[in-house]
């Protein structure tokens, strides 16, 4: 009777086993005194749903997953190229790869070595990598539908910078040195669909490169130090929300392609002579709304670029704000605030260009150089603001007179050109120019939840102290040098003070 | 005063051998002390620091974004300030010192206690420089003060620095004034000459150096910009002030070689050398002059 029970239970216990096989997946645990082999047995005998937690340690080999398993890295485990191939291929969909070092991929530009290849995949979902020293960080090709979130991804610019540093002062004023033989942060490839969020990618050539790749989304990444932040090429109806592209040649670089929205960005530091906040070219039905243009070279520079709309963005800080081609046409620029730049609008063709207009039913942009007035108190001033003065325009023709910046000469030649407008100059004209600054309520809500974008702006002024003790040492200098050269009555208050004293102490004793 | 009465006195003709430092600070407090007693040097004081505050206050944007502020609107219009309004001062004050006493007739008075001629015109230059001085300091102080309360808009750095090369700025045009002042033989014709010299290089220069500037051969014009910058001791404050505030990319890429020589080693020394030149050249042809003149 026992036997039977036994019997039955090993059959209930061996049935179950068979049958739930597949549903209850397996968990293998790789260490790394197995070998890297070890990795590559488990991939073999894993089916589809196992997990695989490899623990910390250095794997080194190229892992090709082709079963939809979760590869899950604990300790920050290392998976290394050798500088061979790609680092990790993935050709099925459904795989998790979460919590590893990626590095040492091949460096072929032929082949485009990558850290971690999607070929055809989809729903991967790759997660807290730090994906350094290799090609490409992230390759997608072909594969939509993924997500590719909080991960760090650092290329070779670092090494390169100083092997070549004799060669990267070579005057043409560019922060960083450019060699072909460099991938991009995170490359899709006729990848659709995908989410891209949280990533942080410096030192590559490109930070996400868009190629035919439409409708993906990517938000909160920060992007730093590479040629452009963002690169879409034909690629269409792309979102890009939330994220902070610092210190880039470009910080955005939209080329063929349509219907893109940008949302909340800060594109900050985009310093040398070639280097532009946003890039515009031949690029079509864009939405840009509540963007930061801060400190660029160029905030804006257009080129070939119909119906887009620009709402509510700040052009803050830039030598030139907005760039205007004249090839550029039909694009509306309202509610936007343009301070503090030296040139708000330039136009190089010395014209606007065929409607491209500054405002819309009644509603135009701040200017913070308008000097005009509003009587009736309806937030729209009520003289026209006309950018663009002779210095600006003489600066244009010939870029020596630049020298010339805030001088009073400068300023003189405004305040006649005002006064008597007998030049006719390429003029951009807001008939509705805003009285006080557009609030960009929608900004702060990015930046609560991003502390480093918020510090962007303020990231000269950091601690107000000693500028709070200079200025009180200065009037301290002042007072100093007064009381010095005032002294007689100086002696005389002295003078009463110590007779004062003298007769107390003479009284007392 | 206190080290005349110390020493005994020397004849006239044989006091002015040697330069006591004494005397020329007894002048220098002397002039000081006019000042103050004037009144001048409060109001200028008063009237240069609430323009740098309306300045540094207009500046808030007020857009609700802590950072974002008119940076460049406030440095521009302070520095617009600076050049503008000190030169002027400068040049109207030490245009009218020697020669309006020598009109007052104290000059003469002066001239016959044993003092050193040279004592005289740098002590007028250092008494005037230091009233200039307390009043930058104080306008430039409150705004800082109010600056660093608001919003903080300017780094400690590049404020001292312009703070710095602001009182360079009204050393070199007093210089020049007490030498426009020694020359002159009213105290008209010298404020006439002050005010002519400040509108030369102010403007006039300026509008002539943005005529060279915008012809078209450019490997040309780089070093005649130079050479220019030179000869104008408020464009090299303007262009040292630029740089520091906004850094080298500021000028734009055609004038990166420019930018490039002035702001680092030998260029940045010799921009600074020519500045030291024009405070001390001016002054010492006011010496000169001074010293040999027979008709007080």
């Amino acid at each position: 009777m026992g036997q039977k029970i036994l019997l039955c239970c090993f059959t209930v216990i061996f049935l179950a086993a068979v049958r739930c096989g597949p549903l209850l997946a397996a968990t293998y645990d790789i260490l790394p005194e197995e070998g890297a082999g070890s990795l590559g047995h488990a991939l073999e005998s894993a089916e589809d749903g196992d997990s695989i937690i490899v623990h910390g340690g250095h794997y080194l080999g190229n892992v090709v997953l082709d079963k939809a398993v979760s590869l899950i890295g604990l300790d920050n485990p290392i998976l290394d190229g050798g500088g061979k191939g790609d680092v990790l291929t993935v050709l099925v969909d459904s795989v998790t790869i979460q919590g590893f070092i990626v590095q040492g991929s091949g460096r072929s530009l032929e082949q485009a070595n990558a850290g971690i290849r999607l070929k055809s995949a989809r729903q991967a979902l790759i997660s807290d990598c730090q994906i350094m020293d290799n090609l490409f960080g992230i390759y997608l090709d072909r594969s939509s539908g993924n997500t590719i979130a909080d991960n760090e991804i650092r290329g070779l610019w670092y090494e390169r910078d100083t092997e070549t540093s004799g060669h990267a002062s070579d005057g043409t004023g560019d922060s960083h040195f450019f060699k072909g033989e460099i991938g991009d942060g995170i490359h899709l490839f006729a990848a659709s669909e995908n989410i891209l969020n949280n990533n942080t990618i410096s030192q590559t050539r490109d930070g996400i490169y868009f190629n035919y790749a439409h409708a993906n989304q990517t938000m909160g990444n920060q992007i730093s130090e590479v040629r452009y932040g963002i690169h879409f090429m034909y690629s269409d109806d792309n979102l890009f929300h939330g994220n902070m592209l610092t210190n880039n040649t470009a910080g955005a670089a939209l080329m063929f392609s349509k219907r893109i929205r940008l949302e909340n960005n800060v594109f900050a530091y985009s310093r040398g002579f070639r280097a532009y906040g946003l890039l515009f070219a031949t690029c079509d039905y864009s939405v840009a709304e509540g963007n930061i243009l801060m400190d660029n070279t160029r905030g804006i520079f257009f080129d070939t670029s119909r119906h887009n709309v620009f709402r509510g963005n700040l052009f803050y800080r830039n030598d030139v704000g907005l760039d205007l081609i004249s090839s550029a046409s039909h694009n509306l620029f309202i509610q936007n605030n343009f301070i503090d730049n030296l040139q708000q609008v330039a136009m190089p063709a010395g014209r606007v260009g065929d409607d491209n207009l500054f405002y819309e039913e009644g509603c135009g942009n701040y200017w913070d150089d308008y000097r005009g007035f509003d009587l009736d108190r309806d937030g729209v001033g009520d003289i026209a603001h006309k950018t663009g003065d002779p210095f600006t325009f003489l600066m244009a023709r010939s870029p020596a007179v630049r020298l010339f910046l805030n001088s009073p000469a400068a300023a003189a030649l405004e305040f006649s050109e005002r006064m008597f407008p007998v030049v006719n100059l390429p003029k951009v004209e807001d008939p509705y120019p805003l009285t006080d600054p557009v609030k960009m309520e929608a900004l702060e809500a990015v930046f609560s939840q991003n502390p480093a974008m918020a510090r962007v702006g303020s990231e000269r002024f950091a601690d107000k102290r000693p500028l709070a003790g200079c200025s009180f040492l200065m009037l301290i200098t002042a007072f100093a040098i007064y009381m010095w050269a005032s002294s007689v009555r100086c002696n005389r208050v002295f003078k009463r003070i110590s007779d004062f004293v003298k007769e107390r102490v003479g009284t007392n004793g | 005063m206190d080290h005349n009465q110390g020493t005994p006195r020397e004849p006239a003709v044989g006091g002015r051998a040697g330069f006591c430092w004494g005397r020329m600070l007894s002048v220098a407090k002397k002039e000081m002390l006019d000042s103050i007693r004037s009144r001048w040097l409060i109001i200028f004081a008063v009237v240069f620091a609430i323009l740098a505050l309306i300045i540094s206050g207009l500046g808030m944007s007020g857009l609700g974004l802590a950072g974002y502020e008119g940076f460049n609107r406030v440095t521009a219009g302070l520095l617009n300030l600076v050049l503008y309004l000190l030169p002027l001062i400068s040049l109207v004050m030490g245009a009218s010192s020697i020669a309006g006493e020598r009109e007052g007739g104290s000059l003469h008075v002066l001239l016959t206690q044993p003092i050193h001629t040279s004592e005289i015109v740098i002590g007028k230059f250092v008494g005037l420089s230091l009233s200039l001085t307390t009043a930058v300091l104080t306008g430039f102080g409150g705004a800082g003060l109010i600056m660093a309360l608001g919003s903080g808009l300017m780094n400690v750095k590049d404020y001292v620095v312009f703070v710095l090369l602001a009182v360079v700025l009204v050393l070199v045009f007093l210089s020049l004034a007490i030498l426009i002042s020694v020359l002159a033989s009213k105290r008209s014709q010298a404020l006439g000459l002050g005010i002519f010299v400040w509108f030369a290089l102010i403007l006039v220069y300026d509008f002539m150096a943005i005529g060279v500037a915008s012809l078209s051969a450019a490997g040309a014009v780089v070093p005649l910009l130079l050479l220019l910058l030179l000869f104008n001791p408020a464009d090299m404050v303007r262009v040292l002030v630029i740089l520091q505030l906004g850094g080298e990319a500021t000028f734009g890429p055609t004038l990166a070689a420019l930018t490039r020589t002035v702001s680092h080693g030998a260029g940045q020394w010799l921009l600074l050398g020519a500045l030291l030149v024009w405070i001390a050249a001016p002054l010492a042809l006011a010496c000169l002059f001074f010293g040999r003149k027979q008709d007080y």
